[in-house]
């Protein structure tokens, strides 16, 4: 019953970080067809924040302040790169999304080099505050406050999108833009900002999703690929472009992974979890969330 | 005699708009049949739900008494219905006479697919020749103009040589004199073959049509000769009276 | 209208003619060159390496099928020619450990394993082994594909689940370190059916293999591309639902074309182990599996010889710039990839092919002109 409940402690902390790295891949894929393999690297980008901002910036002594002013400024650090990496080479290639997915492949390969010229290819250590150390104990099961931090954190983020997707004007235009491209710039909305937006906001998240992970582990110049994976196949089952499938499979793909871990191991695992997303595919092949249109491609 | 094609009861759901409510209709063999009707009315939505590209969410469909509902859309060119799309959609990479003898070459086996093509076979000769193709039958597809690509598309559906041929808006987009030697074209292949055109040109129809399918909001307002639907009170009030209707159906449904 | 057929079937079969022979003459040359004239000049170090590159062509030929003419991007080829690898890396080693009288490979009792797993059984044939080289990857290949095509699971969805079969496999074959030897794969293979590895002459047998085996699969990947089945793929490609309505399941297309691609890959795997020595996880993960298709983006997706070409050239420039500078390698490889995608998609070979397009057509254009000039063939499609 205990590794029932700490199974699950786990599964929810991985599920709601895959969440956030999946919610930017989702959006940009839905809204623009773009498959972003450098979104990895903008997980990357957001934890080295953290640890310059900890080495660098700010005293020894302010670790726990270094660590809350890097949320935002992550999500500043991702966000350009993710606009930098749209206006110089994604907004070329809008229409063939298979190229955009190798395209950003090398820009992840730069991505990558360039933490490993920086940083060094060793991981770093990036130092939780204070404040977050230690937990709490529910039964025999401790829930440490670093994991709390997560859940909450996640749960901010996802209001924050959830809220500006379907309140302000910008989220109506993506919503818009995300349906039906043509339709949208014919009713008078210029696709380009809304891209742009969408991009930086989707990489931003990237970014915070980064600063969580230092909580998690050590960090490395590969820290991305470990990530990215995963959070695709979270796209590839929640479906295109929508919040809740991608909750929905975010936790349960989270969870699945820290039980059949328990129940076989880790390389297994990772193979049964793979066939039953080809499994669940062949029920859903458009994953959770479809919309119904008269559509022919 | 039955007919070759039935409609029952057809109704599709896109999302809590009826695209197609309780549409039923025949087709008998030797027909051209014209399916009209303002913006929104269903019509494409109907070649679509007989070609299985969308499936209907009530109703079943048959052809020569064999319900056809839920097959897959190849079973469906297998059993001998074909179709044109508006937006003519050739092969730009392949050649005009690989188009055709694409379409011509369906029923062939695996080990004959592995083979290469040697020449022209008289099939995809006679569809190249019945839509003036023969000399540019070496050209890529992609290079062909808009009123071309249109005619490459009923050159690979008469490849296909079906029991039932469905046009959709095969003058959509074409010049006048373009339209009349469609119209010639239709003519020609209308002669031996069963034939169901959506066409919104009344001209067009008033020449060729045997029957006409008159479509309203999902479901049929009216059929009979060209005559009996152009006096309808019924019909003139959907046509006359289409801004308001039109207005409404062209925002809910995109063309 | 009949001078314009008339010129238009005259020329075309003489053109037809004439690419063929080019084509042949091409294939012949740079066979000979590559099955002659290359031992004769290279050492046996660089022979050695070349061996290697001509089985990552046999891999790109593969790619190619799949994803330049098929459209499906694959970024899982790794675990084809990972599955062909070790397939054959299994058997050398079995065949050693009965040389030496042992019941398990070395690396098995090193991890305490001493009864021999069943899986490996089979292996201890070597006609098993060289049938599953090539059968295994086909019919994984097969599975995945049936499943995934007849769902409609294509285009983005489609690569990202190689890639994450690609990651599966690889932490699995990590994980199962008594049954594939973990991280460092199977190692130390030394002899191959009889062929003591570690002596210099077999370089050039096993050079002379691989080109063969290249040669073979360019064969039976140009028959494919001509037949009428190639035209089908390129059609699915550019139209998969298209093609529903001409009467053919764009699923069944797109299975053999992917099952074709993992033999290939699988059947390179095979050669590759008695070439290198050695098959490991890291040779058959993510990032080799996207190089892969790489060497088809820069030699010309969609055309065979620049499948070959890009594989070749690639891994020799990789193999001289990351001797030299590995840092500066990984800068090249991903400018090279957004370079190559993002502004010549079709490649070197493609980009050739277009500019010859060009230079036919001004020929056509002016025989055309001057045709007209002398009062013949006016008539002009409109």
């Amino acid at each position: 019953m205990t590794t029932f409940f700490s199974q699950f402690v786990a599964g929810i902390s991985i599920g709601s970080l895959l969440l956030l790295i999946a919610l930017g891949l989702t959006f940009t894929f839905g809204q623009m067809n773009v498959i972003n393999m450098a979104h990895g690297e903008f997980i990357a980008a957001g934890a080295y924040t953290t640890y310059v901002l900890q080495t660098s910036v700010f005293a020894a002594s302010a670790t726990g302040l270094a660590f809350v002013v890097s949320l935002p400024v992550a999500f500043l650090v991702a966000g350009l790169l993710g606009l930098i990496l749209e206006r110089t080479l994604i907004h070329r290639l809008y229409g063939r999304s298979l190229d955009t997915l190798l395209v950003t492949w090398g820009v992840s390969l730069l991505l990558q080099q360039l933490y490993r010229d920086l940083f060094g290819a060793p991981n770093v250590q990036v130092k939780a505050p204070s404040w977050l150390e230690g937990g709490f104990d529910i039964g025999s099961v401790t829930i440490s406050y670093a994991r709390l931090f997560i859940y909450g954190l996640v749960i901010l983020s996802l209001l924050a999108v959830w809220i500006f997707t379907s309140k302000t004007v910008h989220g109506t235009r993506m919503r818009a833009v995300v349906q039906n491209r043509g339709l949208a710039e014919a009713s008078g909305i210029a696709s380009a900002p809304v891209d742009r937006t969408t991009f930086f906001i989707g990489s931003g998240l990237a970014g915070i999703a980064g600063v969580g992970i230092t909580l998690l582990g050590s960090i490395g110049p590969t820290l991305g690929t470990s990530y990215i994976i995963d959070a695709f196949l979270v796209v590839v089952c929640g479906g295109l472009g929508q919040l809740r499938g991608a909750v929905i499979a975010a936790f349960v793909l989270g969870l699945l992974n820290s039980y059949l871990e328990l129940w076989t191991d880790a390389s297994l695992a990772k193979v049964i979890l793979f066939a039953l997303i080809i499994t669940f595919l062949q029920f859903r092949p458009q994953g959770l969330a479809v919309q119904k249109t008269r559509a022919f491609a | 005699m039955s007919a070759l094609l039935q409609l029952q009861d057809i109704e599709v759901d896109f999302d809590g708009f009826k695209a197609l409510n309780g549409l039923t209709f025949a087709i008998n063999k030797g027909e051209v049949r014209f399916l009209i009707g303002p913006n929104g009315a269903g019509k494409t939505t109907a070649v679509d739900v007989i070609t299985s590209l969308t499936k209907p969410t009530a109703g079943t469909v048959s052809f020569e008494g064999e319900v056809i509902t839920g097959k897959s859309e190849f079973d469906i060119v297998k059993m001998g219905i074909g179709r044109t799309f508006q937006n003519p959609s050739v092969f730009d990479d392949l050649t005009v006479v690989e188009n055709i003898d694409l379409a011509a070459s369906f029923r062939m086996g695996l080990r004959k697919m592995m083979r290469k093509r040697r020449g022209i076979s008289p099939e995809v000769a006679e569809a190249l020749e019945l839509i003036s193709m023969t000399d540019i039958a070496e050209r890529p597809a992609g290079e062909l103009s808009h009123g071309q690509r249109q005619w490459l598309e009923i050159g690979m559906l008469l490849a296909q040589d079906p029991k039932l041929l469905l046009l959709d808006e095969p003058v959509a987009g074409m010049s006048k004199p373009e339209r009349q030697s469609t119209g010639e074209l239709l003519h020609e292949i209308a002669k031996t073959r069963t034939v169901m055109v959506v066409e919104h040109d009344m001209e067009f129809l008033r020449q060729f049509a045997s029957v006409v399918t008159v479509m309203h909001e999902g479901s049929v307002l009216c059929e009979g000769d060209v005559a009996t639907v152009q006096a309808d009170p019924t019909v003139q009030e959907v046509y006359l009276g289409r801004s308001r209707v039109a207005a409404e159906d062209e925002t809910t449904v995109g063309a | 209208m009949s001078p314009v057929t008339a010129v238009e079937s005259k020329r075309t079969p003489l053109m037809l003619g004439r690419d063929l022979a080019r084509g042949r003459v091409g294939f012949l040359v740079s066979g000979l060159c590559l099955l002659f004239l290359m031992p004769a000049l290279l050492t046996d170090f660089r022979l050695d390496l070349l061996a290697k590159f001509v089985c990552f062509a046999i891999i790109a030929i593969g790619v190619d099928i799949a994803w330049g003419y098929g459209g499906m991007l694959v970024l899982g080829q790794g675990v084809f020619f990972g599955l062909g690898g070790y397939a054959m890396a299994m058997h050398l080693k079995l065949a050693e450990a009965k040389e030496l009288g042992q019941d398990v490979p070395d690396f098995m009792s090193w991890s305490g394993v001493e009864k021999l797993p069943a899986i490996w059984g089979p292996f201890q044939y070597g006609w098993v082994a060289i049938i599953a080289t090539v059968l295994v990857p086909m019919v994984v290949a097969f599975l995945l594909g049936s499943l995934v095509f007849r769902r409609r699971v294509r285009g983005a969805y489609f690569a990202i689940l190689t890639q994450a079969l690609a990651a599966a496999f690889v932490i699995l074959l990590i994980g199962q370190q008594g049954l594939t030897g973990g991280t460092n794969g199977l190692t130390n293979i030394t002899s191959f059916f009889g062929m003591d590895l570690t002596d210099p002459g077999s370089t050039t047998t096993l050079y002379t293999m691989a080109v063969i085996a290249l040669g073979v699969a360019y064969l039976l990947a140009r028959q494919l591309v001509h037949s009428r089945y190639g035209r089908l793929l390129i059609a699915v490609r550019d139209g998969e639902d298209r093609v529903r309505f001409l009467g053919y399941d764009p699923a069944t297309v797109k299975t053999i074309a992917f099952t074709f691609s993992a033999g290939l890959a699988g059947l390179a795997g095979a050669l590759f182990v008695p070439i290198v020595g050695i098959i490991s996880p890291a040779m058959l993960g993510i990032v080799p599996s996207i190089e892969m298709v790489i060497w088809v983006a820069l030699g010309g997706r969609a055309t065979l010889v620049g499948a070959v070409a890009g594989a070749l050239v690639v891994n020799y420039a990789k193999s001289g710039l990351s001797e030299q500078f590995p840092g500066a390698w990984t800068y090249f490889q991903g400018a090279l990839f957004i370079l190559v995608i993002a502004f010549i998609p079709a490649g070197v070979a493609g980009g050739i092919r277009a500019w010859r397009k060009r230079m036919a057509e001004a020929a056509t254009e002016r025989q055309e002109r001057a045709a007209a000039a002398s009062g013949y063939g006016e008539t002009r499609f409109e």
